[in-house]
């Protein structure tokens, strides 16, 4: 078992820079989609996580207000300005917004990764040194951070994070009608079937892919498979760094083959960005200063 | 960690905050102590039920028909429906259902689409329940209905002296979105 050792305080900066530059992209693209669905039906209003606080919807205008103070909350996190406070106030408005946003009768599990690393982000002292925090602590002469603990054990947490929900999911295959005969695909086999036809009728586009694979039924068995190896076996990659890594390059492989057969985009996890931690992203910045 | 200076109490809260992260994490595989019609999912913390469901060879599927003045069907899209995505407009079509709403659902829905200039060729909208078979809709590459039983429908609201619906023979198979390309596969 590793231990946590010290990190440079730029891996944690670049890492909550890069993760909310994403968060940023996708809060910006949903802005007019979260207006609309901020105007649905309260008929189709089903409250989850903290949104449970709540009997029936806000007033459109108070929803949308909170949406927007996400976002620019989340413009603030991206830089590191005030992130003492901005923060740990980003990754709650994230957490509500995202929420709000799968509170009316469909949720949306591919942003559960998003808000877990932003609250770890959030709580911790990951504006220390890649930031706009940084920069006016530099010019009054305040030394740079040296490499510490405190910039690891973030990193490791969110690493913990992601392999906990691929866990889950895992364990929520073999824990369904199947058993441990999910692993010969046919179930999966029928998910992309199932999902195929749903996109047809309502106006969508399947995946080619998912019409051509579907005859090879061994195809599937080797799919599964390897699905529950990279979702079961996720807690063996915060053993070690490289398995960490081969693990990691394994996730994101799976979700561009999801991608490809389904046409189900995990946008998070398809970016890359779901994984930065379990890598050194300061090194971009050298490569930066040297260019 | 043990080499490194730490500020008061900051390893402490450190180590409590992982701990409270993954415990909550782990939090939802209590749901699989419950019976599966009493297991309630949430977010962001999920036990991830959609990958435990049931899978047949044959598929019953709610979605919905636009028929157009000459009597041609066609799949509505899903942008049509409603905000947040396919997923999410499915899902409210099945909770209508559950609580005995469809009709309701279908009316409001058809008042909404009547304002939209690219349906002006829209006359009715149908919501559907169809019976796929999925070796024969995947292996013959064209999704095609076994069975259809109509749950509601309802005519947009035009002004009057629009021209009346004509009617197919039951059974016709549908065509993609009215307002949009093709997308049955060929």
């Amino acid at each position: 078992m590793k231990r946590i050792s010290a990190a440079p305080a730029a891996r944690l900066g670049m890492t909550r820079a890069v993760i909310g530059g994403y968060t940023l992209y996708y809060l910006g693209k949903r802005r007019k989609m979260l207006r609309k669905l901020h105007r649905g039906s309260p008929d189709m209003f089903a409250p989850v996580g903290p949104v449970r606080v709540l009997n029936r919807p806000l007033p459109p205008k108070v929803a949308d207000t909170l949406a927007d103070a996400t976002l620019a909350s989340t413009a603030l996190f991206a830089v590191g300005a005030g992130h003492p406070v901005v923060g740990r106030l980003h990754s709650a408005l994230l957490t509500w917004t995202l929420s709000y946003r799968n509170s009316w009768s469909m949720i949306y599990h591919n942003d559960n990764t998003l808000v877990m690393h932003s609250m770890v982000l959030g709580a911790a002292r990951s504006a220390d040194g890649f930031s706009v925090d940084a920069l006016v602590s530099r010019a009054r002469s305040a030394p740079p951070p040296a490499p510490h603990p405190r910039y690891a054990w973030p990193m490791e947490l969110m690493n913990a994070a992601s392999a906990v929900t691929y866990l889950l999911a895992g364990i929520a295959k073999v824990k369904g009608p199947s058993g441990w005969a999910w692993a010969k695909g046919d179930a999966m086999r029928r998910q992309v079937a199932v999902d195929s036809v749903r996109k047809e009728v309502f106006g969508s586009t399947a995946a080619p892919a998912g019409y051509a694979l579907y005859k090879h039924r061994h195809l599937f068995t080797g799919f599964a498979v390897g699905s529950l190896a990279v979702e079961l076996g996720a807690p063996l990659a915060l053993l070690d760094r490289r398995a960490g890594r081969v693990w990691a390059v394994s996730a994101f492989g799976m979700h561009w083959g999801i991608r490809l057969i389904m046409s189900i985009k995990f946008r998070y996890q398809m970016s890359g960005v779901s994984f930065v931690s379990w890598f050194e992203p300061e090194r971009l910045l050298r490569i930066g200063r040297r260019g | 960690m043990g080499e490194y200076e730490w500020a008061p109490r900051e390893r402490g809260w450190a180590e409590l905050f992982a701990v409270a992260m993954l415990g909550a994490l782990l939090y939802p595989l209590r749901q699989y102590r419950k019976p599966r019609a009493q297991r309630v999912d949430g977010f962001p913390l999920s036990y991830y039920p959609m990958f435990s469901s049931r899978r047949n060879d044959k598929k019953l599927i709610k979605y919905v028909i636009a028929v157009r003045h000459d009597g041609s069907r066609g799949y509505l899209h899903y942008r049509h429906l409603g905000a947040g995505g396919l997923n999410q407009v499915r899902r409210q079509l099945g909770r209508a259902q559950d609580e005995d709403r469809v009709p309701a659902w279908t009316s409001a829905l058809a008042e909404k689409l009547a304002a939209k200039d690219e349906l002006r060729e829209v006359r009715r909208i149908e919501v559907i329940e169809g019976l796929f078979d999925l070796d024969n809709c995947l292996l013959g590459h064209q999704v095609r209905v076994d069975e259809e039983t109509v749950l509601g429908s309802a005519d947009l609201p035009r002004p009057s002296g629009a021209v009346p619906v004509a009617e197919l023979p039951p059974g016709t198979q549908p065509e993609a979105d009215p307002a949009g390309p093709k997308s049955v596969p060929a």
